[in-house]
């Protein structure tokens, strides 16, 4: 028996809305919309309980995430702010999440949790609701369109955004609309509107993540190359109709251009600085994937690998495998399906980095971006792993298009096999069940600094082998302090390591000084020769005000608990009399933090003035 | 309240006579004597996991010194540094000890398990995650089968 309404035609992407078959019913989309709003909050519980005051991280980027989105609504006209980075300001330029510095500023009213919480919440169902839209307009009918919502904006992928801190990533309908689009545009009697919003989508799917932007791009691509392939064979009845494509390529390579202009015009201080080779592979082979934990999940990889395990759908997947093979009815895929396909499986392959591992203790075999991995790539596509973004789309959506075809032949077990669509969300990428559960408090001391002045935030030089994850953690929550207590602080929110932080650079220089001050013969963690050789200690407490005074600093504050008692002591004794008796020492927060008034003042002096003291502390050249 | 759970996995050999944690907790140094023998919360007697649960402020960071001390009298620091226990309820901290070339160290895994399995947990979930799929290739191909005997689809 044939069923010619389950074997989509190939003209269906443009021919029509949702496949050439009929928008879905109210109630099915009320439904959706029910099913995915119940799964986030499942998914991500208990955030819904109290959105404002719960980071789900348990990474370090929860925090920076949230100060890089307070520092957003304070970007001077070079785009630079002067809440991280201080004095010379965080250059935003190279920011890279565009769409969430925009959110950001709409909710600028609200505490500065509610973009995060707003994104975590939001996100996933319209990007869900955007991935079934494109499921429907290629062939997918309801409810089987779901299992793209599901294994799209529910993927292992989004998850690890959570776990690691980006939330903002999750907020991601724009690539499946922009797939969408694009189909509809390059498909006969493609519109010029259809392309340009396909750019538009497109330029969103950049704004919101670089890499989604890549795997975006890789999917227009070959969804214009298909079009274009289809249009110079004959036979395919396509016609010559390319107001579409073109508008849609026009369209994209505008704002390509524009973006690579921004990118481009960062100021020399915006860039990152080079990356020894060695950590950069490491960098690069630290965020592939590896081929245990593709489809589940281990507690060591949420661990120690930026829980980048079960990052595919399992039913997508297996689903989307059946559309590879030749339909027995003689109907043939939707057009534009088989280039998604092939351009997922290149992306998968790309996602397994530079080596081909099991898991991460293998050797492995080289492999695909081992090239760009010697050429120092690394530190620039840190995550290869988020190229499998496009992936869960396209596996998604293939499995609902299969799924629809196959359905009529056995629903019960059709409805099972979405079933465990809703598995592979609440126990194969399951937030819910490794995600941490910190508050955002800030330590009540920070209140005591005087709050037009920066902090200056102490804590010990770390070593041993986590020594720079440790550092950047400490950094990242320091960022994320600043978006609550509202002074500047001198860490910055962009960096992957510690090279060019000035923050240490001045720490390192008054923890010398408050050790020569206290004469304590602790080790502070203050190596003899370091990088960022910090000026030599002074005894002279006028003048270490005055210093501090001239890059600014209102307040130093030591994160009293990281220390060793021994060196601690030393450095209380040292500070207290450089400074006198600390103003305010706080137990709560998760930290002990105690903080030290250097001047209440009104700031003095010019910007370059700070800019210029920073640099003869630090020994730089201006 | 935040409630840690301090495991360690001690040596295979079991030659181990104490093992302590020391740590500040809201400003308050802390010392723990984790037990093996039961009396802790949380610990099962004589099964290699050295015990000790502290309750109190909420804390974002662990900074532990653990020493053991064998049989004999020798003692080992096994740990210093930096542990974070993600979460302001509650949450389980473990190591596992292994020999060096001079003596013992511990060091951070997901869970502390008897002998030298700290990697059990992760093994667990891949049979977990392997055993899934293939019930979904069954219930796939259950389908593709009727699919097609009936002649539609794949």
């Amino acid at each position: 028996m044939t069923v010619p309404d389950t074997a989509p035609d190939e003209a269906a992407p443009g021919g029509g809305r949702c496949g050439g078959q009929p928008p879905p019913a109210p109630w099915s989309r009320l439904a959706e919309t029910a099913l995915y709003t119940a799964l986030v909050v499942a998914w991500t519980w208990p955030l819904a309980t109290d959105p404002l005051g719960v980071d789900l991280a348990r990474n370090t980027d929860g925090p920076n995430t949230l100060g890089m989105a307070a520092a957003s609504l304070r970007l001077d006209a070079e785009g630079r702010s002067l809440l991280l980075g201080w004095p010379e300001g965080q250059s935003f330029v190279r920011g890279d999440s565009f769409v969430y510095f925009a959110l950001a500023r709409l909710c600028a009213a609200a505490p500065p949790s509610a973009v995060v919480a707003l994104v975590t919440l939001a996100g996933p169902v319209l990007s869900a609701l955007a991935a079934s839209h494109l499921a429907r307009t290629l062939g997918a009918r309801d409810p089987w369109a779901w299992l793209a919502g599901l294994a799209y904006g529910f993927s292992g992928v989004m998850a690890t955004a959570i776990l690691d801190g980006y939330a903002f990533n999750v907020l991601d309908p724009w690539m499946p609309l922009a797939v969408a689009f694009a189909l509809r545009a390059c498909a006969p009697g493609g519109r010029a509107r259809d392309g340009m919003a396909g750019a538009l989508a497109w330029l969103l799917t950049l704004g919101t993540s670089a890499y989604a932007g890549i795997g975006a791009t890789a999917l227009i691509v070959a969804v214009a190359l298909d079009g274009a392939r289809r249009r110079l064979d004959p036979s395919a009845g396509w016609g010559s109709g390319r107001a579409g494509l073109v508008a849609l390529l026009t369209g994209c390579l505008a704002a390509g251009l524009a973006y690579a202009g921004v990118f481009l015009s960062a100021p020399e201080s915006a860039r990152r600085d080079p990356t020894p080779l060695a950590t950069s592979i490491t960098m690069m082979e630290t965020g592939s994937v590896r081929l245990g934990t593709l489809l589940w999940r281990t507690p060591g990889t949420d661990a120690l690998l930026h829980g980048q395990g079960a990052l595919l759908g399992t039913t997508a997947v297996v689903l989307a495998l059946l559309a590879a093979l030749p339909r027995t009815d003689g109907g043939r895929r939707a057009a534009g399906l088989g280039a998604l396909g092939w351009t997922a499986a290149l992306l998968t392959l790309a996602a397994f980095g530079p080596r081909l591992r099991l898991f991460l203790v293998d050797p492995g075999t080289p492999w695909v971006l081992a090239p760009l991995a010697r050429a120092g790539a690394g530190a620039f596509l840190r995550f290869p792993e988020r190229l499998l973004l496009p992936v869960t789309l396209v596996t998604g959506v293939a499995g609902a298009v299969v799924l629809t075809g196959l359905a009529p032949a056995g629903p019960r077990r059709a409805v099972a096999l979405l079933g465990a669509g809703i598995v592979d969300v609440l126990a194969g990428s399951a937030v819910s069940l490794r995600a941490g559960h910190l508050p955002w408090s800030t330590p009540s001391a920070y209140a005591a600094a005087p709050p037009r002045r920066a902090v200056l935030d102490l804590w010990p030089r770390m070593v041993g082998t986590s020594a720079v994850g440790e550092d950047l953690r400490i950094a990242r929550r320091v960022v994320g302090y600043a978006a609550f207590h509202g002074r500047p602080v001198l860490s910055s929110g962009l960096a992957i390591w510690n090279a060019g932080d000035t923050r240490r650079a001045v720490a390192d220089w008054l923890t010398a000084s408050a050790l020569s001050a206290s004469d304590a013969e602790a080790d502070a963690g203050v190596p003899a020769t370091t990088p960022s050789t910090p000026a030599d200690g002074t005894t002279d407490g006028a003048e270490v005000r005055a210093r501090l005074d001239a890059l600014g600093i209102g307040a130093v504050t030591v994160h009293a608990h990281l220390y060793p008692p021994h060196v601690l002591a030393g450095l209380r004794e040292g500070l207290t009399t450089l400074l006198g008796p600390p103003g305010a020492v706080s137990h709560d927060g998760g930290e002990t933090i105690e903080l030290w008034v250097v001047s209440d003042a009104p700031l003095r002096g010019s910007p370059q003035a700070r800019v210029s003291a920073l640099r003869a502390l630090t020994g730089e050249v201006p | 309240m935040q409630e840690l759970v301090f495991t360690v996995a001690g040596p295979a050999t079991g030659d181990v006579s104490r093992i302590e944690l020391a740590w500040t907790r809201a400003g308050e140094a802390r010392t723990l004597v984790l037990v093996d023998d039961g009396t802790q919360p949380h610990d099962s007697p004589w099964d290699g996991i050295w015990t000790a649960t502290d309750a109190g402020a909420f804390v974002r960071d662990v900074n532990a010194r653990i020493v053991m001390k064998d049989l004999s009298g020798t003692e080992y620091v096994l740990f210093t540094g930096l542990v974070h226990p993600g979460d302001d309820r509650s949450a389980v901290l473990s190591w596992q000890v292994r020999r060096t070339g001079t003596g013992y160290a511990a060091a951070p895994v997901v869970s502390a398990w008897p002998g030298a399995a700290a990697a059990l947990p992760d093994a667990t979930h891949v049979y977990v995650g392997a055993g899934w799929a293939c019930v979904v290739v069954v219930l796939a191909a259950g389908l593709a089968h009727a699919a097609r005997r009936r002649g539609i689809g794949w």
